[in-house]
């Protein structure tokens, strides 16, 4: 039975409140090492984004209609990998074969992606909270937008800090990590912004 | 064979991923009893514990019955017997910040008093709005007197308000929306028990 | 039996997965804001990161190249569910609060990076004692975040309540940025150590 949230409220809710990476610390890893340039964390955005809404879209009709109805629960880690895997590659073709350009400015990024948290966390949280179809579609396109508006402001950022006089120590991630901890603060802040009923 | 051509790869892939999923398919089976045991007791002694029960672990589902003739909870209003007492026992659900709670409420048969509550699945944050499990949250309903039909939940101290006769319950900290969201699901659980029972 | 010792030392210091080599924090952060989850979390890592490095370096020679990867993958996700498993049935209210977390196991990029880098070009032995000792070295800084999280937060360990009446807790930390801040400042006091140690060589 899926919860009663209306789609909007989660949409806003999966940007800022209960933002992907701010708030749930899903899609670090390739987060941190490529945050430091403006193109490639656009990049990257975009790239998580669209993966995660089709994925998530294919995750929730196997989970729906093959993994309930046949008792296959226990198997839902391997399907959903094995899902998003498959979508990464067969992405990567379509884009490569329709639009060179598009492949050279994200393809590079669509084999990372396969291992980003972000992915297989949104697919398991979708399971865990019983979304429906549409509910899922908008908390997976939600989290991609507050990953991709997480990682271009942490770029941005970034610019600044190595500019700045940090002490040794605290160069590289050090520094990141508490810039990330400062936006988490700042993304708690929406939520003054949500009434709920 | 050739490790690297294509037979090779589909029947490796093929039957690596039988073997592993036919050991997954052996310990899902084992432990698939334990688990839907846990389940069902799990609401029972939710239940338990809102009536304010003290039980033991293993002798949950025959004190459930004992109590209310019944072998598993339903999802209708359940009467039940304590000290020659009649308690009314009956899920409630609402939204609430992420999604839906489910809990247990039990009342004195004049549906004056709260005998106490239960939480049996939300999907609140761990830590904030979660904290509706806690004991010292819980606490504060048992007994609780209801003013002018319904209670109030507000934003104290966040340590709890034990005084069982003002009919407000201190809310979480941090975890504002939560708290009120539960107010609003039991008062309105209470009006239904009272439609229900046709008392006013 | 030096050897060991060096991989021992390597994990736990010098290539800490956490702190040196910044892999694999996604899905345990969220989790240290008490003890006991980490723990299990943590332990579970250890698991998942030896078997997989047994399993995989026992049968390098037979895995085709072309779909190395996503058999590593099947391996770690088969590992991960046996873990879900047992969890669901022998630990279940821990199980619960875990959430999805323990799926991301499968996610972690430590468990990966191990199984290509080390169990690729070792036997099964010391690839096992790899997997083991990366999960241990893990465990050790993820434990100290979640000690401190968890006293300040809190003002339980494991649970057990133990600070003083009158202690007013720390709600940021149990909430998300206190995790980043912390892991922050402990990379800094890490590096400083390190800094210092190579200095004075």
């Amino acid at each position: 039975m899926a919860p009663d949230i209306n789609p909007l409220v989660l949409l806003f809710a999966s940007i800022f409140t209960s933002n992907i990476l701010l708030a749930n610390f899903l899609g670090m890893c390739s987060f941190i090492s490529i945050s430091k340039d403006m193109d490639s964390a656009n990049g990257l955005g975009m790239s998580v984004t669209a993966v995660l809404t089709i994925t998530t879209a294919i995750n929730w009709v196997v989970y729906k209609f093959i993994l309930i109805p046949f008792d296959l629960l226990y198997l839902r880690f391997i399907v959903f990998i094995i899902i998003i895997a498959a979508t990464v590659q067969v992405l990567e073709m379509v884009i490569d074969r329709f639009s060179p350009a598009l492949y050279l400015a994200l393809g590079i990024f669509l084999p990372l992606i396969t291992v980003n948290c972000a992915i297989l966390g949104v697919a398991l949280f979708m399971e865990i909270r019983g979304y429906s179809f549409i509910q899922s579609l908008v908390f997976a396109f939600g989290s991609g937008l507050g990953w991709w508006l997480a990682i271009v402001s942490l770029a941005a950022i970034q610019k600044k800090v190595l500019k700045a006089p940090v002490p040794e120590g605290l160069k590289g991630a050090g520094i990141t990590l508490i810039t990330i901890g400062f936006m988490a603060m700042a993304f708690i802040g929406f939520s003054g912004m949500l009434v709920v009923q | 064979m050739e490790k690297n051509s294509m037979t090779y790869t589909a029947i490796f892939s093929f039957i690596i991923t039988f073997i592993l999923v036919f050991l997954l398919t052996l310990t899902y089976i084992g432990t698939k009893d334990r688990v839907s045991e846990y389940n069902k007791n799990y609401e029972i002694s939710a239940i338990l514990k809102a009536i304010g029960v003290k039980f033991k672990d293993e002798e949950v589902q025959k004190q459930f019955k004992s109590i209310f003739n019944l072998d598993l909870p339903t999802n209708k209003t359940m009467i039940g017997k304590i000290n020659g007492e009649d308690i009314l026992v009956s899920k409630f659900s609402g939204k609430a910040l992420w999604g839906t709670v489910t809990g247990i409420i039990a009342m004195d048969k004049n549906l004056k008093t709260i005998k106490g509550i239960g939480i049996i699945s939300h999907n609140e944050t761990p830590g904030l709005g979660g904290r509706i499990e806690d004991s010292w949250f819980l606490k504060q309903f048992r007994g609780e007197t209801i003013n002018k039909n319904m209670i109030k939940v507000v934003q104290g101290s966040g340590s709890g308000n034990y005084n069982f006769n003002d009919g407000i319950i201190d809310g979480i900290v941090g975890a504002t929306r939560t708290s009120k969201s539960i107010e609003v699901m039991i008062n309105q659980k209470i009006k239904s028990l009272r439609e229900e029972v046709g008392n006013e | 039996m030096s050897k060991y010792k060096g991989i021992l030392k390597e994990n736990l210091w010098d290539n800490n997965p956490v702190f040196v080599q910044i892999l694999g924090i996604c899905s345990t952060l969220a989790v240290t804001n008490n003890l006991t989850n980490t723990f299990i979390m943590t332990l579970s890592v250890i698991f998942v990161a030896g078997f997989t490095n047994f399993t995989v370096a026992s049968i390098k020679h037979l895995i085709p190249g072309k779909v190395r990867m996503i058999i590593q993958t099947l391996i770690i996700s088969f590992f991960v569910i046996i873990v879900d498993l047992l969890l669901r049935a022998y630990l279940p209210d821990i199980s619960k609060s875990l959430g999805p977390y323990v799926g991301l196991i499968i996610t972690n990029c430590i468990i990966m990076g191990r199984a290509e880098v080390f169990a690729q070009s070792n036997n099964p032995l010391i690839s096992l004692w790899d997997g083991i000792t990366t999960g241990l070295g893990y465990m050790w800084i993820l434990m100290a975040i979640a000690f401190i999280r968890e006293l300040l937060g809190f003002g339980t360990l494991f649970g057990i309540s133990v600070m003083p009446e009158g202690f007013q807790t720390w709600t940021i930390m149990i909430m998300a940025p206190s995790a980043f801040f912390i892991l922050g400042i402990a990379i800094w006091i890490i590096n400083n150590i390190r800094l210092s140690k190579e200095s004075s060589k």
